[in-house]
């Protein structure tokens, strides 16, 4: 088996065990994603917010097209993907923003 | 228990603000999770026109006032026009009343700065000074 098999293949056993949330698309199609919405001190400390963020699987994100500016629904609440950050060994942070 | 001028003078503006978003004065707090803005009103600094002090004379004081206006996206209005929203509404409602209910003989406009950070939504904070001249007796700060 080779290196990028098997990590495809590691990657998606992460992914089974570690997500806790699905995002949805607009169309109903959805995928598996880690996700965090960690608190955030904006202005210097002068606003509580909130920075939300979820990895995904790059082949997750090639299959459903999802790219910047990509409506999604996680946990009930709308975001728009303002980022895709890869990590380069198949996984994407996506950074998220309130819509 | 007697209020000092620069005081009475903070309330009557935070009174101009009532009813435009929950008013914060002299105090440094954060907006809170959940609320999509508020108002921070500080007493920056005052000084006496003159230092020597004359048993007769009354004191004009200069004394500036800060506006903070905080706010974050909510219902769909950015945290920009909810935050430019509010400083115009606190603008006109100074402007309307520019003695502050005959408490100041002088109101001069200072700089509005604006200021902005990358949360789950952009959050905005504008600041804007103003100077007022007031008068007290030289044998009382009320």
């Amino acid at each position: 088996m080779s290196f990028a098999a098997l990590e495809t293949r590691l990657n998606a056993a992460a992914n089974k065990r570690l997500a806790n949330a699905t995002a949805y698309l607009l169309g109903g199609e959805s995928f598996a994603v880690i996700f965090d919405n960690t608190y955030l001190a904006a202005l210097g400390g002068q606003v509580t917010a909130a920075q939300p963020q979820a990895s995904a699987l790059q082949s997750d994100l090639d299959r459903l097209d999802v790219s910047v500016g990509t409506a999604l629904n996680i946990r009930e609440t709308d975001y728009t993907v303002r980022d895709l950050q890869p990590d380069g060994t198949g996984w994407v942070d996506v950074v998220l923003e309130a819509a | 228990m007697a209020t000092s001028a620069q005081l009475a003078v903070r309330d009557a503006v935070a009174t101009l603000y009532a009813g435009l978003a929950t008013v914060h004065e002299n105090r440094d707090l954060a907006l809170p999770t959940g609320v999509a803005s508020h108002i921070q009103l500080y007493v920056v600094d005052s000084n006496p026109e003159r230092n020597f002090v004359s048993s007769v004379a009354p004191v004009d004081w200069t004394t500036k006032l800060r506006t903070v206006i905080k706010a974050r996206l909510a219902d769909r209005v950015t945290a920009e026009r909810a935050a430019d929203a509010l400083l115009t509404q606190c603008y006109a409602n100074v402007m309307a009343d520019q003695s502050l209910g005959g408490l100041v003989q002088q109101l001069d406009l200072g700089s509005i700065e604006w200021d902005q950070d990358e949360a789950d939504a952009t959050v905005v904070m504008v600041t804007w000074e103003i100077t007022v001249i007031h008068r007290t007796q030289v044998n009382t700060l009320t």
